[in-house]
């Protein structure tokens, strides 16, 4: 008898169900099923995953959802299972219900809590057509002051001739109780009965898994979860036969599921989703508006346009029309010109800048046709898809004014973000599953930390060889159902977050094709899909992306044009500037956007860029890519003339000409498979996305063996065919867009020119927007004066929130003066309202300051023991010794600074403290900021070290390649990236500057507790220089103890802050 | 009035060692939690050499010393040092204060010239006493106490502080011995103030605007003025040792070695102040963070090891612990050593007994897992139940809300305990015949599957299909298979 499984729950029902949508369809096809339908509560945030696997399997994907209702809970009984929370079932019929399902969520999200929904009977009185209502749970446990009868003639109003009573057998006596209840209830009111299963995981294994889930769920443990427990394993998806088998008394049931299916005609692929119009002038068409501002602006960016750009611009103009989106890029440049109006920087990146006319509506800052980048690598005829436009903006409070000015635009119910759905990861798999199984919490905690931090893995990083080293017995059976359990919650979904940037719009309702959920951030809405939903659905998506760097550049122009008088135009700076290029060349490029690593200064003296081009080389060859595919060393080599330039055939030298014979870029593969095979932009794009991450090997062998029948025809074959082929397989997995790289070469230009130019503005813009970067500000505080920058200290009568810039007297070298955004545990309003006060009139005296400004104790004694009071005259001792008096005394609270006091003679006591010490001094800065201004906390060991034969950083330079040397420092960098095969990277400051050490595999499993944990490290080892490129190849690494007090680590992998324990 | 002070250094590792003397030559120390991130709070001398120190994580440590035993901060043990070492004080006057971590006061008013020729004598036995009780304590004696316990810590066994040395002497201190508040200590760093010299030398009033009462009462203590008198500590009520395993002890003669050195710990204690031990507590530890507690008289007061060993011994077997044993913490009862005086007309016998004293009887006879007040479980287990604490006063039962399904119509089952082995003869796989002891008979009609199965993170998991079976002898029966046994039984008949 064909049965229809009509209620199956993924594990996008967060914590209620243990499947992902793709195992249900999978196994929904393996067991006969040609549909089935999914049901998670109170969203459709699986739907998408679920109709795209559901289309690949052959099986209709129907849509289904639990909506809890806002009603009061039925009271629990003494010493029995606790009752389920009122809640609704429906499917949907088409797309009125699909929309009215959409509307209904989204508004019972509205006024609810994160993570909860408050749906009441009124929300869905109007909302109902179009959806089929399956009840159970409601008639068997009411909510008080309802009964069964009351709730049915309800329904039925509600759901007319849509209204289901479900059965379900899952081998518990108490649940055939309740069918017999329910189905005198259906005669009663002769309504029909219809079987589901309620499917919670896919095979009865899963039920380990939805215990665990449960018991996350409940925040208690497996040992006192009791009924809050399944009973048995019976809710896994049973075969089309075991269902019928099972109510072959209620032939009826069975045989409704089939018809409710046949009802139900809606799917995803029913979505109606469509892109809004673009307001256009009277009778003109999008078309023509289009065309008119690609030329306007083409001939402000070109001045003179060639037949080339011309010819582009057509090109590009002519696909456009044909896939008819030319409303998608007049909204993509309203959006652009708004930040233009507004004086927010903006870029395009990632592959619109393969594109002159994006270049045209300024867009994007990079010129396609200069550069010969590849427009299909953007936007082709042939894939049918939309593009895909991110646009940069300065990360924090402009890019927020530019969305809320897109939600403004197309309304609240018109724009959202998408979703960014967090999964389990070991981490956190380890932590929740142990604390449900009841292990012991500081085993688990171990555990977790034991496990790996790096982007490197090895095998020594796998939960089961570390379970040992945690203390936990791997053959011990609660032990191996936590390693189990922990394997199978990887990946599954825990909740949902918001993306970064990533926002959706629609013509019209947007809560009518997906339902939309109150974010956290006040004023943001989200969409219960995350971007490849949206992409897999046909929803276009723009990212606002933040960037911090292009915050950084807009803040230090208007800093560079008030204190030194120049005029900053980022669009038009020096092309090839001398100073620039050297401090590149030598990587001085601590705070430079793109190539500030570790890798990417490791690269730079060997790369010595010498032009725009190279620094696009330079910012593509760090990455993945070229770093799996071998063409790192290759191209350096070729660089440095130590290896002839050679091609894998003569018809690729144009296009590889300008990388050497090496090909770094997407672009590059995708013209080499035109050269070579005759492809077809489009094909060539298919081709790279065959080979890119989601890689299917069907697709792959169809599209290489169309590769190799065209190299054949151009009569490419034998080993030069098979080179091709393995240089793009192997290639397109981690290729860089060529105008990617150039979009972000470009910011990384203009950082490096202010930095070599401007370095005050530079790192007192970078001060001020950090966190951000590799480095802390401790390290940008040192870069910078190692750069000639004066940097003052914090000081009250001086600094305001964030950095500034001074000078003492006109003409006097420009100063940093660091802003109390740095002072720990100081409130940003406690700082404003000082501010405000000294604007007003200046403070005559420490004191005066306290009785004018609420500063709390602690702010004020943290203030004075960083020297911040010094303009007074205090030292910070003294400085100390009277706030604390002051403080303390009940005179100088808020409401007694009032007329008695205002006339009233400061007084100032004698400090009887003795001075700070410098390195006291050093020490309080540290405690205090977390950075100094004066001397390096290595300076003050320095004699210590010297003694121990340790060099200064910056005397490697002048030592021979092989010596063993000493360094240490401050570890501001530990790295170990995926692609160094196991290596281990760290980064010690002294006062001289920085020194690089590797760690190899062997010896980093050595030191690894020594590698997480010391803050500062003494490494020994042979010196490494090869192409100026320097690192101690450190055989010994030692915890570099202070004498006191000692200093702990606070904060993750690079960024560090410094504090001490005592 | 001379006060002396008992105080041990490093009293966490003083107390592991004390309890496992066999660690005191090994290169050790002290964490304050397990894990390689856990602080030293104490160090061997052996370990120092190696360059541990505390305050250092223990990844650090075993990087300096892989061979390093690291072993986390004890409760129990602590506990069990610090009753130690009051008692070996209240052996010599009975004047004791106990002030933790360590360190005990006892007044030596009277007991020079009398007992002991000479305050030195006297010290010179008190450290021999301490050490007789495993603890290798130093001894300081000055006018007050703060000065006794600093003189204590300060020097290297025993210090006695004449009272015109006693303001030189704490000059030169640092301010940690005071051990202040973590707000002012800060605030006293901040000041740069690192001796009680220094802060002895700051005015009165600047300190008390500052730094507020703790500041003053740290000021004067810096210049030698102690303003709490010796607190004398209330008679003990009970001894008690204790100690935490370093793995789960599953058999009983490795923990019967345990149980060995705590009753010799404890029996010494006893001893020392004349008396003997009347009964025992022994409270365990296991692991999965189960607890037990087993209450064992004592019939005739005594301190013999041996038979208390023994008693502990016979009740463990017959009480064996439900899983691993982590800790232990042993109490002794005490009892005068002089038995008291029988009235001459009546025979001794029980005193009036009240409802707690006949609980406490029952309990004993029954054990404690068979008596108290029957309550659900919340679980899917058939039949779980537990027992709670005794509750003569039935407490008024909610009943449960009337739900639609509840008021269904229920056959009432009379359950067989313990449920009975049966043959279950199936015909594809539903039951046909019945055979078993008083039950047997062809399946007329039945009801079912019914599925039950949980835990299965347990070692007693548990997997069982029930039937309701109409058998022909006229009976209903409820039968169930036990998975992965596929055993079958009678849980009871329908009513």
């Amino acid at each position: 008898m064909p049965y229809v499984e009509l209620r199956a729950h993924s594990a996008f029902d967060f914590l209620r169900a243990a499947s992902l949508p793709e195992d249900l369809v999978e196994r929904a096809a393996a067991l006969g099923y040609r549909t089935l339908a999914l049901a998670d509560r109170d969203g459709v945030y699986g739907a998408p995953r679920f109709h795209m696997a559901a289309r690949t399997a052959g099986v209709r994907a129907l849509v289904g959802c639990e909506l809890s209702l806002h009603l009061p809970s039925p009271p629990v009984a003494p010493a029995t299972a606790p009752p389920p929370l009122p809640s609704l079932y429906v499917l949907v019929q088409n797309r009125t219900g699909y929309r009215n399902l959409c509307r209904t969520i989204t508004a019972a999200k509205r006024t609810a809590p994160k993570g909860e929904s408050h749906l009441g009977w009124e929300q869905l009185e109007s909302n109902t057509e179009g959806l089929i209502c399956l009840v159970r749970d409601l008639l068997l446990f009411p909510p008080p002051a309802e009964s069964p009868t009351s709730l049915l003639e309800r329904l039925q109003r509600l759901f007319p001739g849509r209204l289901y009573l479900e059965l379900q057998r899952h081998f518990d006596e108490q649940e055939e109780r309740a069918n017999r209840y329910l189905l005198a209830l259906a005669s009663a009111f002769g309504l029909p009965v219809v079987a589901t299963n309620e499917v919670r995981h896919t095979t009865p294994r899963g039920r380990a898994l939805l215990d665990v889930l449960t018991c996350i769920r409940h925040h208690t443990t497996l040992d006192d979860a009791g009924w809050l427990l399944a009973r048995n394993a019976e809710r896994h998806l049973k075969a089309p036969g075991e269902m019928a088998a099972l109510f072959r008394d209620l032939p009826a049931a069975i045989h409704n599921t089939e018809r409710i299916a046949e009802q139900c005609e809606f799917t995803l692929a029913d979505l109606g989703y469509r892109f809004p119009d673009y307001p256009l002038p009277p009778g003109e068409s999008a078309m023509a508006h289009l065309r008119e501002l690609v030329y306007r602006g083409a001939r402000e960016r070109y001045r003179t346009l060639t037949p080339a750009v011309r010819r582009q611009l057509e090109h590009e103009l002519q696909v456009i029309g044909k896939l008819d989106l030319a409303g998608y890029f007049l909204i993509v440049w309203d959006i652009v010109r708004f930040c233009r109006e507004q004086g927010i920087l903006a870029q395009g990146r990632g592959s619109a800048a393969n594109s002159a006319v994006c270049y045209a509506l300024g867009i994007t800052a990079v010129d396609p046709v200069g550069m010969e980048l590849l427009f299909e690598r953007f936007l082709s005829e042939e894939r049918g898809e939309w593009p895909d436009i991110d646009i940069d903006l300065p990360s924090g409070e402009q890019r927020e004014r530019v969305i809320q000015y897109v939600y403004q635009h197309y309304g609240p119910h018109g724009a959202a973000m998408t979703a960014n759905v967090i999964t389990y990861r070991l981490r956190s798999a380890v932590r929740e599953v142990g604390k449900v199984l009841g292990l012991v919490p500081e085993q688990v905690d171990r555990l977790a930390r034991l496990l790996h931090r790096f982007e490197f893995r090895d095998p020594r990083d796998d939960l089961l060889p570390q379970l040992p080293a945690a203390g936990l017995d791997p053959t011990a059976p609660r032990v191996r159902w936590f390693a189990q359990c922990v394997r199978a919650i990887l990946h599954l979904p825990r909740h949902l977050g918001q993306h970064s940037g990533g926002m959706i719009i629609a013509a019209g309702r947007l809560d009518e094709i997906v339902p939309l959920e109150p974010a956290r951030m006040p004023g943001r809405v989200v969409v219960q899909w995350d971007k490849d939903d949206c992409a897999d659905l046909g929803i276009i998506k723009v990212d606002l992306l933040g960037l911090g760097m292009m915050a950084v550049l807009e803040d230090a122009i208007p800093l560079i044009r008030q204190h030194e008088g120049v005029e900053i135009d980022l669009a038009h700076l020096p092309a090839n500037d001398a100073k620039t290029y050297e401090q590149l060349q030598r990587a001085d490029t601590i705070g430079v956007f793109q190539v500030e690593s570790r890798a990417q200064m490791a690269t730079l003296p060997r790369l010595r860029p010498r032009c725009f081009y190279d620094l696009v080389v330079e910012v593509a060859l760090i990455r993945p890519g070229p770093i799996v595919g071998q063409m790192v060393h290759p191209y350096l080599r070729r660089r440095a003339g130590r290896e002839p330039i050679t091609y894998p055939h003569p018809s690729l030298e144009p296009i590889l000409r300008r990388t050497l014979g090496v090909p770094l870029f997407q672009e590059q593969l995708l013209r080499i498979a035109m050269t070579v095979a005759g492809f077809s932009g489009g094909e060539a794009e298919e081709l790279r996305r065959a080979m890119g991450f989601k890689r299917s090997l069907e697709r792959m062998r169809a599209i290489e063996a169309r590769l190799r029948q065209g190299m054949a025809e151009r009569g490419i074959t034998g080993d030069t065919a098979e080179q091709i082929v393995r240089s793009i397989t192997s290639f397109a997995l981690y290729g860089f867009p060529e105008s990617h790289a150039a979009s972000f070469a470009l910011l990384a230009y203009a950082s490096a020119y202010l930095k070599a130019h401007h370095p005050a503005a530079f790192a007192c813009a970078l001060l001020n927007h950090w966190p951000m970067g590799f480095y802390h500000p401790a390290t940008i505080v040192k870069d910078a004066q190692r750069h000639g920058v004066r940097v003052l200290p914090m000081d009250v009568t001086r600094s305001r929130w964030e950095c500034t810039l001074e000078r003492a007297a006109p003409g006097q070298p420009l100063c940093l003066r660091l802003g109390l955004r740095f002072v720990a545990g100081l409130r940003s309003a406690a700082a404003e309202q000082l501010v405000r006060e000294r604007e007003q009139s200046p403070f005559r005296s420490l004191e005066d300051l306290v009785r004018r400004c609420a500063l709390r104790s602690e702010e004020l004694e943290r203030l004075a023991e960083i020297g911040a009071f010094a303009s007074f005259g205090h030292t910070r001792r003294a400085a100390l010794w009277q706030v604390t008096g002051i403080a303390r005394g009940p005179l100088f609270s808020k409401s007694a600074s009032s007329a008695e006091h205002t006339h009233r003679q400061d007084r100032t006591e004698a400090s009887p403290l003795a001075d700070m010490s410098a390195w006291e001094r050093t020490l309080a800065d540290y405690r205090g900021t977390g950075l100094t201004v004066g001397p390096h906390l290595l300076a003050h060991l320095r004699s210590y070290l010297d003694q121990r034969g340790v060099v200064r950083a910056q005397q490697l330079a002048t030592l021979a390649n092989g010596q063993w040397v000493r360094v240490a420092g401050l570890v501001i960098v530990r790295q170990r990236p995926g692609t160094a095969k196991g290596f281990c990277f760290l980064t010690l400051e002294d006062e001289t500057g920085i020194a690089n050490a590797v760690l190899s595999p062997t010896l980093f499993d050595r030191y690894r507790t020594l590698v997480h944990t010391a803050p500062l490290l003494l490494a020994e080892g042979p010196l490494q220089k090869v192409d100026g490129v320097i690192h101690v190849r450190a055989q010994r690494l030692t915890a570099l103890a202070l004498p006191r007090p000692r200093l702990t680590q606070r904060g993750r992998g690079y960024r560090m802050r410094l504090t001490p324990e005592e | 009035m001379p006060v002396a002070c008992l105080y041990v250094p490093d009293f966490p590792l003083a107390a592991w060692i004390r309890a496992q003397p066999e660690l005191g030559e090994a290169r050790l120390a002290i964490a304050r939690t397990s894990g390689a991130q856990a602080e030293l709070v104490a160090v061997s001398a052996a370990a120092r050499q190696r360059g541990v120190l505390p305050g250092m994580r223990a990844a650090q440590a075993w990087s300096l010393d892989p061979s390093l035993l690291i072993r986390p901060l004890s409760p129990a043990l602590l506990a069990s040092a610090q009753a130690a070492l009051a008692d070996c004080a209240a052996s010599f006057s009975p004047c004791v204060e106990d002030a933790g971590d360590g360190v005990v006061y006892l007044d030596l008013q009277g007991l020079i010239g009398t007992l002991f020729p000479s305050l030195r004598a006297l010290v010179t036995a008190l450290t021999q006493r301490a050490a007789r009780f495993g603890l290798p304590a130093r001894v300081g004696v000055a006018r007050t106490k703060l000065a006794a316990r600093l003189a204590a810590r300060q020097g290297d066994g025993v210090t006695l502080l004449a009272p015109h040395e006693e303001s030189e002497f704490l000059a030169a201190l640092p301010i940690a011995v005071l051990q202040p508040s973590e707000a002012v200590a800060a605030t006293l760093q901040r000041w740069g103030i690192a001796t009680l010299g220094q802060l002895a030398a700051l005015p009165a009033a600047g300190v008390g605007s500052r730094l507020g009462p703790e500041g003053v009462a740290l000021w004067r203590q810096a210049r030698g003025e102690d303003p709490h008198p010796l607190v004398p500590r209330p008679q003990p009520v009970f001894f008690e040792e204790g100690i935490d395993l370093d793995y789960g002890v599953e058999s009983l003669e490795p923990f019967a070695f345990v149980l060995r050195g705590l009753l010799e710990r404890l029996t010494t204690r006893l001893a020392a102040q004349g008396w003997l031990c009347s009964a025992l507590h022994l409270r365990l530890r296991l692991a999965m963070r189960q607890r037990e507690e087993h209450t064992l008289p004592v019939a005739w007061p005594h301190n013999e090891v041996k038979p208390l060993l023994a008693l502990l011994r016979f009740h463990l077997e017959q009480h064996p612990p439900q899983a691993p044993i982590e800790g232990v913490v042993l109490r002794a009862l005490p009892h005068p050593a002089r038995p008291l005086q029988l009235d001459l007309f009546r025979s001794a016998g029980p005193t009036a007994t009240t409802w707690g004293a006949t609980l406490t009887q029952v309990l004993a006879l029954c054990g404690p897992q068979r008596c108290g007040t029957p309550g659900v479980l919340a679980s899917h287990r058939p039949q779980a139940h537990c027992l709670g604490a005794f509750d003569p006063i039935q407490t008024a039962r909610t009943t449960a809300p009337a739900t639609p399904v509840a008021s269904f119509p229920v056959l009432a089952l009379r359950h067989w305990r313990p449920p009975r082995p049966v043959e279950v003869f199936c015909d594809r796989d539903r039951p046909d015949f019945v055979r078993g002891e008083g039950v047997g008979g062809r399946v007329v009609s039945y009801a079912g599957p019914w599925r039950l199965q949980g835990e299965w993170w347990q070692a007693d998991a548990y997997d069982r299909t029930y039937y309701d079976v109409h058998l022909s002898d006229g009976g209903i029966y409820r039968v169930y298979r036990e998975e992965p046994a596929n055993q079958w039984f009678v849980e009871g008949v329908y009513d």
